[in-house]
């Protein structure tokens, strides 16, 4: 069976070649970036992929600017408290959506979902207004807020999706059990749930972390301002220089966070955990 | 230990009734069973009695107290599922552990207690695994165990062999007639096997439609049963229905039978 083997041969390869392409096409700002940043300032334009001289420079500058280091805290408070809250809520929103027969729990799912194919930018003008006149304007809060609103319908959709696949017996065994209904959830729901509640985090976590939209229309210092908001702010060491280095040393910065975060949860994503639970 | 009353109890679901007007008493310390085809309202009827449904109408009464208001982690109740219902994320150990830590026992009291329902059901080996790592008979065994561990007022059962192989079956329905032999708790027994409802029970129940057809001792049920319906469902293989006519005393079937004196 020659020509089997030539099939089987022929099918690996374009497999590999397409993994390749893919691959290449995802990383190459990247590896471009990652270069930009790690090149001298006087070699900034010398249209190399690699730098000559690995120079650390960037980063150092970066890092000495306290107006990054501010971005970066807030990023970080601001990105945090998002995906606790939105997640927190989510859960128990989803749980009550998925569980308890009540009217309108459609009407709930649909409106969320609507809500998050809502584009933010039509309401930046008015929230921008209302958030200046009731003090939200620059502060972790006016952020934290519009970033809830915003991912809360996703991290429903996703814990809902996962909840519904959580046989009700369990629920109920735990409720025979002597469990209030508050403690089933604690205790064997929730656990359950683990790796829904790490995907919702992620995503809402992003979401937070990568907006630029709401972080430079209601922010004006670093009271508040977040990183992709602060990096429009760098400026180059005169004003004939242009900041690229800066920048790029900056958003390869605030880019491990996420590669970190994904890195650690990814294995706790797998779901598989409810196997077991009944029969089959 | 406990007498469970039902005073005409009824389960409306919007537009169809589950359960129509149950009235009987489940004795201290007997087994009995809830036995019909699907969809007759047994397992409706077992979820009322363990407080995981609204009664629609009517009354439950266990030892002559109202409970339809008691929230199911009230009534001291135990319920082994079809689907088993073990909690995934936790070992054995932890598995029968669960009730008796939210009812707040000490740790040595928790561990002699699993220990010994562990070695009742003979799981000491078994302890630190999780369910998935488990056979059925296993998990069905685990099942029992988180429920006897609390020494609770009833055991109630709801189609506990159904997901087993057949000869596993016929041993865990000896192990489970051995175990109430042995704690001598009431329980309640939902299946659709009327050989499991006759080889177990003290008294049955046959439902059709959320109706109670009948209640007595497999022989009652088996000797005299008081309808087509009941006299078809029990026994094995099933009994033989003739039309007959009846006249003069005498019944004449269209073969032409032997006639027989009519009962």
């Amino acid at each position: 069976m020659a020509g089997g083997a030539d099939h089987g041969r022929m099918e690996r390869w374009c497999w590999g070649a397409g993994s390749v392409v893919v691959i290449v096409y995802a990383l190459i700002p990247v590896a471009w970036i990652l270069s930009l940043s790690l090149k001298r300032s006087a070699d900034l334009g010398d249209n190399r992929l690699f730098p000559q001289v690995v120079s650390l420079e960037h980063y150092a500058a970066v890092f000495r600017d306290p107006q990054f280091s501010a971005a970066l805290w807030n990023s970080l408070g601001i990105a945090g408290i998002s995906t606790l809250v939105a997640v927190l809520l989510g859960m128990f929103a989803a749980y009550a959506v998925v569980r308890l027969e009540f009217p309108g729990r459609r009407v709930i799912l649909a409106a969320a979902l609507s809500i998050a194919m809502f584009p933010p930018v039509s309401i930046i003008g008015p929230l921008f207004n209302i958030w200046r006149t009731v003090g939200l304007y620059d502060t972790w809060a006016g952020l934290i807020l519009p970033y809830i609103t915003f991912t809360l319908p996703l991290a429903i959709w996703i814990l809902s999706a996962f909840f519904r696949e959580i046989p009700w017996d369990l629920d109920k065994a735990a409720r025979v059990d002597g469990a209030t209904p508050l403690k089933a959830f604690v205790f064997v729901i929730a656990p359950l749930a683990a790796p829904a509640v790490f995907t919702a985090a992620i995503l809402v976590f992003m979401f937070a972390w990568n907006d630029f939209l709401f972080a430079i229309s209601l922010t004006s210092t670093n009271d508040a301002r977040t990183v992709p908001a602060a990096i429009a702010f760098f400026t180059g060491s005169s004003r004939f220089q242009q900041p690229t280095g800066s920048i790029a040393a900056a958003s390869v910065v605030v880019t491990l966070p996420i590669i970190i975060v994904v890195l650690i949860f990814q294995r706790r994503i797998v779901a598989g955990l409810t196997a077991g639970a009944v029969k089959g | 230990m406990s007498e469970i009353e039902l005073r005409k109890v009824s389960k409306r679901f919007t537009g169809a009734t589950a359960v129509k007007r149950a009235n009987f008493t489940i004795r201290d310390g007997e087994f009995f069973i809830l036995v019909g085809p699907s969809g007759c309202g047994k397992s409706t009827l077992l979820n009322m009695i363990v407080g995981l449904e609204d009664v629609s109408e009517g009354e439950i009464r266990i030892d002559g107290q109202r409970v339809n208001e008691l929230d199911p982690k009230d009534r001291n109740m135990a319920m082994v599922f079809q689907s088993y219902a073990l909690y995934p994320h936790m070992s054995v150990r932890e598995n029968m552990a669960f009730p008796l830590k939210l009812a707040k026992l000490s740790n040595p009291e928790i561990d002699r207690r699993v220990a010994r329902a562990a070695q009742i059901l003979e799981l000491d080996e078994y302890l630190d695994r999780r369910p998935r790592a488990l056979s059925g008979g296993q998990r069905q065994r685990v099942a029992m165990g988180r429920a006897i561990v609390r020494e609770p007022r009833a055991f109630l059962l709801d189609e506990p062999l159904s997901n087993l192989d057949a000869k596993l079956r016929v041993q865990m329905r000896t192990e489970i007639a051995r175990l109430h032999n042995r704690l001598g708790t009431t329980t309640v027994y939902v299946t659709h096997d009327q050989t499991e409802a006759m080889t177990l029970g003290d008294r049955i129940a046959v439902l059709r439609k959320g109706e109670v057809l009948q209640i007595g001792t497999p022989r009652e049920l088996y000797e005299r049963p008081r309808n087509l319906f009941v006299a078809g469902f029990i026994g094995s293989p099933a009994m033989n229905f003739l039309p007959a006519r009846r006249a003069e005393g005498r019944r004449t079937t269209p073969n032409g039978g032997g006639p027989g004196k009519v009962r």
